[in-house]
């Protein structure tokens, strides 16, 4: 099956009344969880995860997609006209977004950001439709040491390009992989750091760690923080959502090069889509003819970053969708929905679940065209969620994590992970430590193991089996090339920093 | 503005660098001891947890080393943590929290919900007028629907305790 054929297949499985629900709840959803701040992409999807495994498991699937879209778009909202981004991906919208809410420009933006969301997650597809089958096609090649150089080596990258310092990142890293140890091991089948709780026999589930990190950490600091609580948005009315025809002249290119830039960094493990907003923003400041303007209310510091979030966010299915490997908290979701289905991900999925590889694909089409449709006309809707009072929605959600989380494994020890996980993240949080890390290391751990293992076991003990093929060669050669080059980048971004402090002397 | 209290992030750094490195130790010497090691043609099942142990052990002790204040520090020198009626406040929902999970297999997930909501809402509500049977409607209602949702509709198994012979 080519790739034409494959996305009619895929549309035909999309298109079916369950599937159609799905991509539409998953997409209503995640806005509302992108609008509201404390809720962001990854708890939105982790408490949805429950629900998935009483659908089918494409259906499931899609459902996820959406919210994780969903949540991409609406995350904006907050940021344009609170100046609080409801997910960390909207954190550059917030800068110029915000002025141009406070120029009267607010409904125009709105609409600039949902269109470049929309071309941003459109175009994307396209790039995921052909690089996924690509890949999975190579990816049947490989063993157990192109899989750990490609596992190990992701999450060194991770490490390194999350943002902040490298122990920021590293240390909860290796708590990921040290709480994934824990249980059954992969390969021979020994029981590890159980303490005699048989509730840890069959490891730390997923579900109760990735709430307790991302959704009850965000809301005890929502908790905390009243400020935010008392801040109301304008309503925005119909009529100015129409952006000028010089708006959206100057929105084209930017979100031209914010879905090219995007897409790269969707294929490199670590937080893609915010890491894609702050690298079109800088582009733009060094590509638009309207430089001077960015930062201060100019439409293409909404427009690059916006396109360039959304289509991140969907190339980060690419090592999902080919290689079976999650490397982000998203993706690490939706594997385990595949597993608890049966599903084993891999490079095989193409062949063994088409229905569900082509069917994801196809839905992402029909996701962004429903999200276009909810996001503009509705605006009204979702500006007055904002409006809901705190102490009304921050227990509804903390209930709802509970329902979540309970309901993967009836266990109550979960629960008891999510409030530990909960109070770990707030602390890291106000700590800056980086979340997303510990998350990829809890889910590739045992993988990593596994391929570690499994490559000695083959190889006799020779350990120069995992820098003996040229695939395993070439993954570390691009691991060093990307550790290289962003170490390049800082160095050089501190010696402009510092000539900049200099000349101001 | 919410009244905080600052503390130095360095040193609050590197208390957590430090319960890392304990933490390594205490992993890494119970790997060793508990589970087996085997050779090179069949690693056991400590080799990866041992590795883990000294990559930890690694990343506390590059937490413990990081140099602060410089001008290209990307962190700030403080954060802030709730102090007063806030601190209070924000620990009275987390202990309704956790008293909720202990009294959910007891008395079941609904009413333990609507118990919850209601605590939490009167926690969090500032206006001082705030009526409870007002409260006590919003958290019956979400605790109901919940119930009918999840565990009716999508077949959720939730706990029903003592009472759930009565309800429904």
């Amino acid at each position: 099956m080519n790739s034409l054929q494959g996305l009619l297949y895929g549309l035909q499985i999309a298109a079916t009344p369950t599937n159609l629900l799905a991509a539409f709840v998953g997409a209503f959803a995640g806005t509302a969880i992108g609008v509201l701040p404390g809720l962001g992409p990854v708890a939105g999807v982790a408490l949805i995860l429950p629900l998935t495994f009483s659908l089918d498991p494409t259906a499931g699937l899609i459902m996820m997609a959406g919210i994780f879209y969903g949540s991409m778009y609406g995350g904006s909202t907050t940021a344009i006209l609170l100046n609080i981004p409801g997910e960390s991906a909207s954190v550059v919208t917030a800068i110029d977004g915000y002025q141009l809410a406070k120029k009267g420009r607010a409904g125009a933006t709105l609409t600039i950001v949902a269109v470049g969301s929309f071309v941003g997650g459109t175009l994307a597809v396209v790039g995921v439709m052909m690089f996924s089958s690509s890949l999975a096609n190579l990816a049947i090649l490989f063993g157990p040491a192109e899989f750990f150089a490609l596992t190990a080596g992701g999450l060194i990258v991770m490490s390194r390009i999350s943002g902040g310092t490298l122990a920021s990142a590293l240390l909860p890293m290796t708590l990921g992989l040290m709480l994934g140890t824990i249980g059954q091991e992969a390969v021979t089948g020994e029981t590890r750091f159980t303490f005699g709780i048989p509730d840890l026999a069959e490891g730390v589930s997923l579900v109760p760690v990735v709430v307790g990190l991302y959704g009850f950490a965000e809301l005890m600091l929502l908790v905390e923080d009243r400020a935010h609580a008392a801040n109301r948005p304008e309503s925005v009315k119909m009529r100015d959502l129409l952006p000028t025809r010089t708006e959206w002249k100057r929105a084209v290119p930017s979100w031209l090069r914010g879905t090219f830039l995007g897409f790269l960094f969707g294929l490199v493990p670590g937080p893609a889509a915010t890491l894609a907003s702050f690298a079109a923003y800088r582009l733009e400041k060094a590509t638009s003819k309207y430089a001077d303007e960015i930062g201060t209310g100019a439409i293409e510091g909404v427009a690059g970053p916006e396109a360039a979030n959304n289509s991140a966010a969907t190339a980060s299915l690419v090592p999902l969708l080919a290689l079976g490997i999650p490397f982000t908290p998203i993706a690490a979701l939706m594997i385990s929905a595949m597993l608890v289905q049966g599903i084993q991900p891999g490079p095989l999925l193409i062949t063994q679940h088409p229905e569900i590889f082509w069917g994801l694909i196809a839905s992402a089409y029909i996701g962004n065209v429903m999200l276009l449709a909810l996001n503009i006309p509705m605006v009204g809707v979702w500006v007055s969620l904002l409006r809901i009072p705190h102490y009304l929605f921050i227990p509804l959600l903390l209930v709802l994590s509970v329902i979540g989380t309970y309901s993967v494994r009836n266990s109550i020890f979960d629960v008891w992970v999510l409030l530990a996980a909960g109070i770990v993240g707030y602390a890291f949080n106000k700590l800056k430590f980086q979340l997303a890390p510990l998350v990829v290391g809890l889910i590739l751990g045992p993988n990593i193991e596994k391929h570690f293992r499994e490559a000695l076991f083959l190889s006799d003990g020779d350990p120069w089996i995992y820098v003996q093929s040229p695939i395993a060669v070439t993954v570390w050669l691009l691991v060093a090339a990307i550790l290289i080059a962003g170490f390049i980048a800082r160095r050089r971004a501190a010696f402009a920093d510092a000539m900049a402090q200099e000349s101001s002397l | 503005m919410t009244p905080t209290q600052s503390f130095g992030l360095p040193p609050a750094r590197r208390f957590v660098g430090l319960l890392a490195l304990l933490l390594a130790a205490g992993y890494g010497v119970d790997a060793w001891q508990t589970l087996s090691v085997g050779r090179w043609h069949k690693p056991g099942a400590a080799i990866f947890p041992i590795a883990v142990a000294i990559l930890l052990a690694i990343s506390a002790v590059s937490v413990l080393l990081e140099k602060h204040g410089g001008a290209d520090d990307p962190m700030p020198a403080t954060f802030s943590l709730p102090e007063g009626a806030d601190l209070r406040r924000l620990l009275k929902v987390l202990a309704a929290f956790a008293i909720y999970f202990v009294a959910m297999p007891l008395i079941g997930n609904m009413i333990a919900s609507a118990l919850f909501l209601l605590a939490s809402m009167w926690l969090l509500s500032d206006d001082p007028k705030r009526s409870v049977a007002r409260l006590a409607i919003y958290a019956i209602v979400i605790a109901l629907s919940f119930e009918v949702f999840f565990v009716r509709l999508l077949k959720v198994q939730l706990p029903g305790g003592v009472f759930k012979q009565w309800l429904f």
